[in-house]
């Protein structure tokens, strides 16, 4: 006895592991559910195994089933589209709603923008300020550390002299490098700017020295940035 | 697409409310059909179709016109219904024997209620036991004739775990069904 019970269980396992994929497959017999190697295997398994095959005659009932369940009419509600309607309209409105921020929002965002235009005007302000301060400070060097230049130097009438107002700035500005000098840059200036610059300027050195700054950066001989370095250095 | 429904969808994109209705009303019908076999229950069929065409609305400016919109459609509606169906799963409050869906005015003509009824709810019955993933993959392969790959883009599950469900789902019909058999052989006895 235990050795026919030994043999049936074995003959049991062994016949449900060879089983294993097929009664799978059985259940996926509609089109394009198993590739064709799968159809061919299991079609030959159905020859050998009569359990598969009873299984595969029960799943038939499934088509029975499905047919009965796709045939059943399902109506459609009537006011299905109005209630539709009526919820995206109520999206369409909302979005608009979203769009126009309500009048705080703008008031803030002009504060804003005004805050920012006064910071830039100021920072802007600020620097021609701080340039203008110091340009006044050079002039008011030039006057205690070169009075003989300043007196010298911008009288004009002596302009053809202007090899020995170039030596006297040197003395009195050893430290002058980079860029180009004071005198060198009102040289080129007095060259051609001579018969432009005002008789009222000719004794006013501040004035002068704002008015050749001026042109200079004007006509580009020395770009704002050189002149501060180079005021700077003096 | 065909080229009625890239025309009205353009006309969406602009903000056109008319040219929408009209996609509605040409997609409405099996859209809660679909619904409807994935739920079985017209209230809340109705709420997801709603809810469907509500979020097609709002995206429809992202929406890529060389797509199909009927695939787009319907994902929304699969995955809607999924989402509803985990929800129930969770609430356990699937085929109530007094809810709506056994009532003809829901579903049929009053003639034919009793009988048809019953059998409605021999059919519902077979599918109670269907998990969420299970169901849908039935429902959309079985019901409405999608291809595998249709399956797989409907409801983002991989093939091998499309055809796992499937397998699942058949299995678990078969036999709801064949032990109705057995006990309406045996109360007939």
């Amino acid at each position: 006895m235990p050795a026919n019970r030994y043999v049936n269980n074995s003959h049991q396992m062994r016949s449900t592991m060879t089983c294993h994929p097929y009664k799978k497959w059985l259940y996926l017999y509609r089109s394009g559910e198993l590739n064709e190697q799968e159809k061919f295997r299991l079609a030959k398994h159905l020859q050998v195994c009569a359990g598969c095959r009873k299984e595969a005659e029960k799943t038939r009932q499934l088509d029975a089933f499905r047919t009965e369940l796709k045939n059943r009419s399902i109506d459609i509600p009537e006011n299905m589209s109005i209630n539709i309607g009526r919820a995206t309209g109520r999206v369409s409105a909302a979005r608009q709603t979203e769009h126009s921020p309500p009048w705080y929002s703008r008031a803030k965002l002009q504060v804003a923008l005004l805050t920012i235009s006064v910071i830039l005007i100021s920072a802007y302000a600020a620097e021609r300020l701080e340039f203008h301060y110091r340009l006044l400070a050079l002039e008011s060097r030039m006057d205690e550390q070169a009075p003989e230049l300043a007196r010298n130097h911008f009288d004009l009438s002596a302009k053809e002299d202007y090899e020995k107002w170039l030596p006297l700035l040197r003395k009195s500005y050893p430290n002058a490098s980079g860029g180009r000098t004071l005198a060198a840059i009102r040289h080129e200036l007095n060259d051609k700017r001579l018969d432009q610059i005002p008789e009222s300027r000719l004794r006013n050195p501040a004035r002068l020295l704002d008015f050749l700054i001026t042109g200079i950066k004007r006509d580009g001989k020395i770009s704002p940035a050189q002149l501060d370095k180079l005021l700077r250095q003096l | 697409m065909t080229t009625s429904d890239i025309q009205l969808i353009i006309k969406c994109q602009d903000g056109d409310q008319a040219a929408f209705k009209t996609l509605v009303e040409k997609h409405q019908s099996y859209a809660y059909t679909l619904a409807f076999r994935l739920l079985w229950h017209q209230q809340d069929a109705e709420d997801i179709v709603q809810e469907a065409f509500v979020r097609v609305w709002k995206h429809i400016g992202r929406f890529e016109r060389q797509k199909k919109f009927t695939t787009w459609l319907w994902q929304i509606v699969v995955r809607l219904c999924y989402d509803c169906l985990k929800s129930r799963k969770r609430k356990k409050r699937f085929l109530s024997f007094q809810s709506n869906d056994l009532n003809p005015d829901h579903l049929i003509s009053v003639e034919q209620s009793d009988q048809h009824n019953e059998r409605l709810y021999d059919l519902k019955k077979a599918l109670k036991n269907l998990s969420p993933k299970q169901k849908l993959v039935f429902t959309l392969r079985d019901l409405h004739d999608f291809s595998i790959d249709q399956v797989v883009s409907l409801t983002g599950l991989s093939p091998g775990s499309v055809k796992t469900n499937l397998y699942h789902a058949r299995k678990s019909i078969r036999k709801q069904l064949t032990s109705d058999e057995v006990n309406n052989d045996l109360s007939s006895l």
